[in-house]
């Protein structure tokens, strides 16, 4: 999800002046301890006045975080990348991987409705409808939603047009939150969430008071505030100064210097966001697999992770989702050998050439990355250059034009990340113009079986293919850093779009 | 930024003020239709659009050709123009793109912010530039003058998000005493806007004070002070009756450009404190492609430079009716 | 006046002849960092003297290295404003018609009405990214204020006598209206230059800060202050030299301004 995260939207609020009893109130626990009221303040970066409440519509990582606030999902990623129960108590399948049957938990909506089959039905029906715009939509195109139905009041039958086992990962993606029956607006969200909604505008702050009725039981925190910083100086300062208990995002660097403050602690996520150096396999030079392998050869993946992430990452192997169940540990680790690197780039004929690397300021890693590979692949007689694009455009821009950029991804089940962005119809995140019909086919057959080691070998092959030809080169997996309170508890280390990452149902202040 | 008196325009024959209003009036609308014309002609050469900014990079081509069609962004650029010109001139400057809201209403908001920003700021400006400028012209050359001098001049170097960090890693993060963001309007209140002001300040007292150093300067050395002390005017009279006023009209003119820069949006200041005010707004306008919204910031901008700079002159005209204004 | 030497011209022109000095000669000593040397070094270890930034680049090397483009930056913006401003307000200061005068005058106008941070923005959302674009953009902000205070200059009421005189002594209009004006506005712009050395370096610095300035990876003081703000918190070492020196620059060269102005008064 970090792929086309705004990094400098500000904010939509209304007037200032909205009552000074409010502001003493706030100002209150802006000096003081941010105890010394019961709401849990959290800092992320915003997504400007475009943001709307609709669970199924999660562009940025706040998004999220405030759709798992108000809602739940029938499923979760545990930080391994499988699923896990949530709003789902319990499932089953057929065996020929076509009929789910799910079995709800004892849940309540805000409003005191109970949670019923035909809640997800229309969950399922709302996210597959184009007209949603859902983010999640793929993943429940092959939902059959007129044979899908009801068993009881907690039983629901999911049917699927082609076989699936491992649906349960689908229900757990970002943007499948589980909505009310019949709902169309989300002026006024209403969910099965640990907080339930109170104000919100969109690029300001989102207020959520408990949800005493919650399934999981009350949240100690009596009320949850999203507050929108876009600059990463603007949530540390307001971290430090005890405006916020949490800050969402920080950069290695502040990640550093907090360490060894008394204030605050740092909790990193190891393997969050892969950081992939993309080749355009369809257009020169790097059509030419020699030139490829000579980048790979040539990266020095230790200095890139010691330079440019600060030692806060582990280095990468050319492939997605170290951690992750499926990942393919069997490849050993690329080593830098500038030796064969430079007679690679000799002999494709090379040698000198200018190839020019797009780089970006959507994400602070970004363009040290791209100095740091530049100056490494000029060792190997590559003269890169980068060039810098703008933020908002940066994805579409190389999406279609240049012939080497560098770019990253979040975490996602390995799974997700092959059947959504590796197969051939993926366009919308295809950055190097790879494209092999054995992808789609894999990708296919390992849903497809219910042999977990045929699956194991499908994903493995994929993969295998994958590292050789895709033009995508993987340096590291970065940690995801983000800074608490020292005397928050109840918030655990997770990697982003995992069951525990921004969950403030535990948090507690003192 | 002038940093001698203005010229007294001798050789322009005086004109009544109505006859000058009107004068004035035409030629800002003249100047309002071109900052449009400029401004939708650059947002407009900007790559990509609203359709492709607002559904991100998941977006198929199809979705994104569905609400380029649904928001008109598949017609001609100049007929949009005139469709927005249109309703510019019927009173409606259109709704944004990106949220559908009228324009005048996001402008409303993000002013009240912007407004009591810049309203305290000059609170602070004006008193402290006028106090240093005075205390440091009336005796050129002197200990107190250089210090005066040297610490609006350093006030005035310092880069506003260096200042900013500075005083919040000071005042918000080490002593605790100040809130370190507004946090897009999740913190109000008047401390919230205490370190924002005051790193507006530093950067404009300076600005304002050593134009008033000057212009007090000056008029110590006119003839007519300098003959009205030697005919024993006591000093509080002729500081209040004749230097002061003498050294106002330059002092006017700067801080018109003071005021117009504050209500004009202190993009960087709102950026580090979080605020939400319209020079914050209208960065997002832009990086939304959100063309009705920007030139609804632009009209804005420029509207509040020719009002501030009219007053400016009207009140430096009045000051010293011996003087017509700087036009 | 007083033949002793003036103190605040020897605190000028210290505050700003070390900045300019680093700038200048700087880069030719400057310690060369190996790359991938690691970030965040403290002063005093693994060779460096000020230890390293979040780049793992030397900060001394950096504070050497860093001034170029400031003053550079400055000067080609400086220089470019008065190219262009400094003919315009001289002809709208010769015309006779006072309706081409005003015209002018407005038209000029348009540009300090036009937000000049929508100016970067655009140049840098259409990837006209770069020192040139940067210079173009900060020159085109300082105009309008520019061609008025030439405008002025050269109308002043003793100029006009001036020009009386020369006009019935048969001088050519170029050189009555233009090349006189012209010479007795120097003064006043060399003035002005100094005191608009702090506009013009605020415009890049904020520049920088809103992603339309350079590289975040360059040396410049500007974006090194920026890039390491986080360390203010904590470290704040790194960000010190660098923002001392822009400060040093500005307030000495507004000193040395002020001074010379105060001087051209009493001759």
């Amino acid at each position: 999800m970090s792929e086309g995260r705004p990094t400098r939207r500000t904010v939509l609020a209304g007037a200032l002046g909205t009552g000074v009893a409010l502001g003493a109130a706030s100002l209150l626990s802006g000096c003081g301890s941010a105890a010394s009221d019961d709401r849990l303040r959290v800092a992320f970066a915003g997504g400007g006045s475009r943001e709307n409440l609709d669970p199924h519509v999660v562009l940025n990582y706040v998004d999220q975080a405030r759709a798992k606030a108000c809602f739940d999902t029938l499923s979760c990623w545990s930080e391994d990348m499988g699923a896990v129960p949530r709003l789902a108590e319990s499932w089953e399948v057929d065996p020929t991987g076509t009929r789910w049957r799910i079995h709800l938990r004892d849940a309540r909506f805000h409003d005191g409705r109970p949670l019923t089959p035909d809640d997800v039905l229309y969950t399922f029906r709302r996210i597959a409808d184009p007209a949603t715009g859902a983010t999640a939509a793929k993943l429940f195109t092959t939902v059959d939603l007129t044979a899908s139905r009801a068993l009881g009041p907690r039983d629901v039958e999911v049917v699927l047009t082609a076989p699936n086992f491992l649906f349960p990962l689908a229900w757990a993606a970002p943007g499948a939150e589980i909505v009310p029956r019949g709902t169309t607006s989300f002026e006024r969200p209403v969910g099965t969430g640990p907080f339930r909604w109170v104000s919100f505008s969109p690029g300001g702050p989102a207020l959520y008071s408990a949800n005493p009725d919650h399934w999981g039981g009350a949240p100690p925190s009596r009320e949850l505030e999203f507050v929108p910083v876009d600059e990463e100086q603007g949530r540390v300062g307001a971290l430090l100064s005890g405006q916020v208990a949490y800050a969402f995002d920080l950069r290695a660097s502040s990640a550093v210097s907090l360490g060894t403050d008394s204030r605050a602690k740092v909790l990193s996520a190891p393997g969050s966001a892969s950081q992939f150096l993309y080749l355009r396999v369809d257009r020169p030079p790097f059509v030419d697999p020699r030139l490829r392998e000579a980048v790979r050869l040539g990266l020095d993946r230790q200095a890139l992770v010691r330079v440019v992430l600060l030692g806060k990452g582990q280095v990468g192997n050319d492939l997605f989702g170290q951690g992750a169940q499926y990942y393919d540990t069997a490849p050993p680790q690329v080593t830098r050998d500038v030796e064969q690197a430079t007679a690679l780039v000799a002999q494709a004929g090379a040698t000198g050439s200018r190839i020019e690397l797009q780089t970006s300021t959507a994400d602070p890693i970004y363009q040290a990355a791209a100095g740091v590979i530049a100056q490494q692949l000029g060792e190997i007689g590559l003269q890169v250059v980068p060039r810098t694009l703008p933020p908002d455009s940066y994805y579409a821009t190389i999406r279609s034009q240049g012939v080497s950029s560098v770019s990253s991804v979040g975490s996602l089940p390995l799974p997700d990340y092959i059947g959504r962005r590796m197969v051939s119809s993926a366009t919308a995140r295809n950055f190097t113009g790879y494209r092999d019909p054995q992808i789609d086919a894999l990708s296919a057959a390992a849903v497809a079986t219910p042999n977990e080691a045929d699956r194991v070998a499908s994903y493995s092959r994929a993969q295998e293919l994958i590292r050789a030809s895709s033009g995508m080169l993987v340096w590291a997996a970065a940690d995801m850093h983000v800074g608490i309170a020292a005397d928050l508890g109840g918030v655990e280390v997770a990697r982003p779009n995992t069951d525990r990452w921004a969950r403030f149902d535990r948090a507690r202040l003192g | 930024m002038t940093t001698t008196a203005p010229a007294p325009g001798t050789v322009d024959r005086p004109r009544t003020l109505p006859r000058r209003l009107v004068g004035r009036v035409a030629v800002a609308a003249g100047q309002l239709v071109a900052v449009s014309v400029i401004v939708f002609a650059l947002t407009a050469a900007l790559p990509g659009d609203t359709a492709e900014v607002v559904l991100g990079q998941q977006a198929t081509p199809e979705q994104v050709a569905a609400l380029r069609a649904q928001l008109g962004l598949d017609r001609p650029v100049l007929l949009r123009f005139a469709d927005w010109v249109g309703g510019v001139l019927t009173g409606d400057p259109g709704r944004s793109l990106v949220t559908g809201v009228p324009v005048a209403d996001e402008l409303a908001g993000r002013l009240a912010s912007t407004a009591s920003v810049a309203g305290l700021a000059l609170l602070v400006i004006v008193p402290v530039a006028l106090a240093a400028g005075v205390t440091a012209g009336r005796r050129p050359g002197s200990v107190t003058d250089r210090v005066i001098t040297a610490v609006a001049t350093a006030g005035q170097a310092i880069p506003e998000f260096a200042s900013g960090l500075v005083l919040v890693a000071v005042f918000a993060v080490t002593l605790g005493w100040l809130p370190a963001t507004a946090g897009g309007g999740s913190f109000t209140g008047p401390a919230v806007l205490v370190l924002p002001v005051v790193v507006l300040a530093l950067n404009q007292v300076g600005r304002l004070a050593r134009q008033i150093r000057i212009g007090v300067v000056e008029t110590e050395r006119a003839e007519y002070v300098v003959h009205l002390r030697r005919l024993g005017m006591g000093e509080r009279t002729l500081l209040l009756r004749h230097v002061l006023p003498g050294a106002l009209p330059p002092t006017v003119q700067q801080l018109a450009r003071v005021v117009d820069g504050l209500l004009g949006g202190v993009v960087v200041v709102e950026a580090l404190f979080a605020l939400p005010g319209v020079g914050a707004g209208f960065v997002e306008a832009v990086q939304g492609r959100d063309l009705p919204l920007v030139q609804g910031y632009a009209l804005l901008f420029a509207t509040t430079t020719v009002v501030v700079n009219l007053l400016a002159d009207l009140v430096s005209d009045r000051l010293a009716p011996h003087r017509e204004a700087l036009r | 006046m007083t033949r002793r030497p003036d103190a605040t011209l020897v605190v000028g022109s210290l505050l700003a002849g070390i900045p300019l000095l680093a700038a200048l000669v700087g880069p030719l000593v400057a310690p060369q960092t190996p790359p991938g040397t690691t970030p965040l070094l403290p002063p005093g270890t693994e060779g460096t003297v000020l230890g390293t930034d979040v780049y793992g680049r030397d900060v001394l090397g950096l504070a050497l290295t860093g001034g170029l483009s400031v003053v550079g930056l400055t000067v080609g913006a400086l220089a470019l404003a008065y190219a262009v401003g400094t003919p315009l307000g001289l002809l709208l200061a010769a015309t006779r018609r006072r309706w081409l005068d005003t015209a002018g005058l407005r038209l000029v106008d348009v540009a300090l009405v036009l937000p000049p941070l929508l100016v970067l923005l655009v140049l840098a959302a259409t990837g006209r990214r770069g020192v040139l674009w940067l210079i173009v953009g900060a020159a085109f902000v300082q105009l309008p204020a520019l061609v008025r205070l030439v405008r002025s200059a050269a109308r002043a009421p003793g100029r006009l006598a001036v020009q009386e005189a020369q006009i019935q002594a048969g001088e050519p209009w170029w050189r009555s209206h233009l090349l006189e004006p012209a010479r007795a506005a120097v003064g006043a712009l060399a003035v002005d230059a100094g005191t608009r050395v702090v506009l013009v370096v605020t415009v890049l610095t904020s520049a920088n800060f809103l992603g339309a300035g350079l590289e975040p990876t360059s040396p410049d003081w500007g974006v090194v202050i920026q890039q390491n703000g986080d360390s203010l918190f904590l470290a704040p070492e790194t960000l010190v030299v660098p923002a001392v020196l822009v400060v040093a620059l500005c307030a000495g060269t507004n000193l040395l301004t002020d001074r010379l102005l105060d001087r051209r008064e009493y001759v």
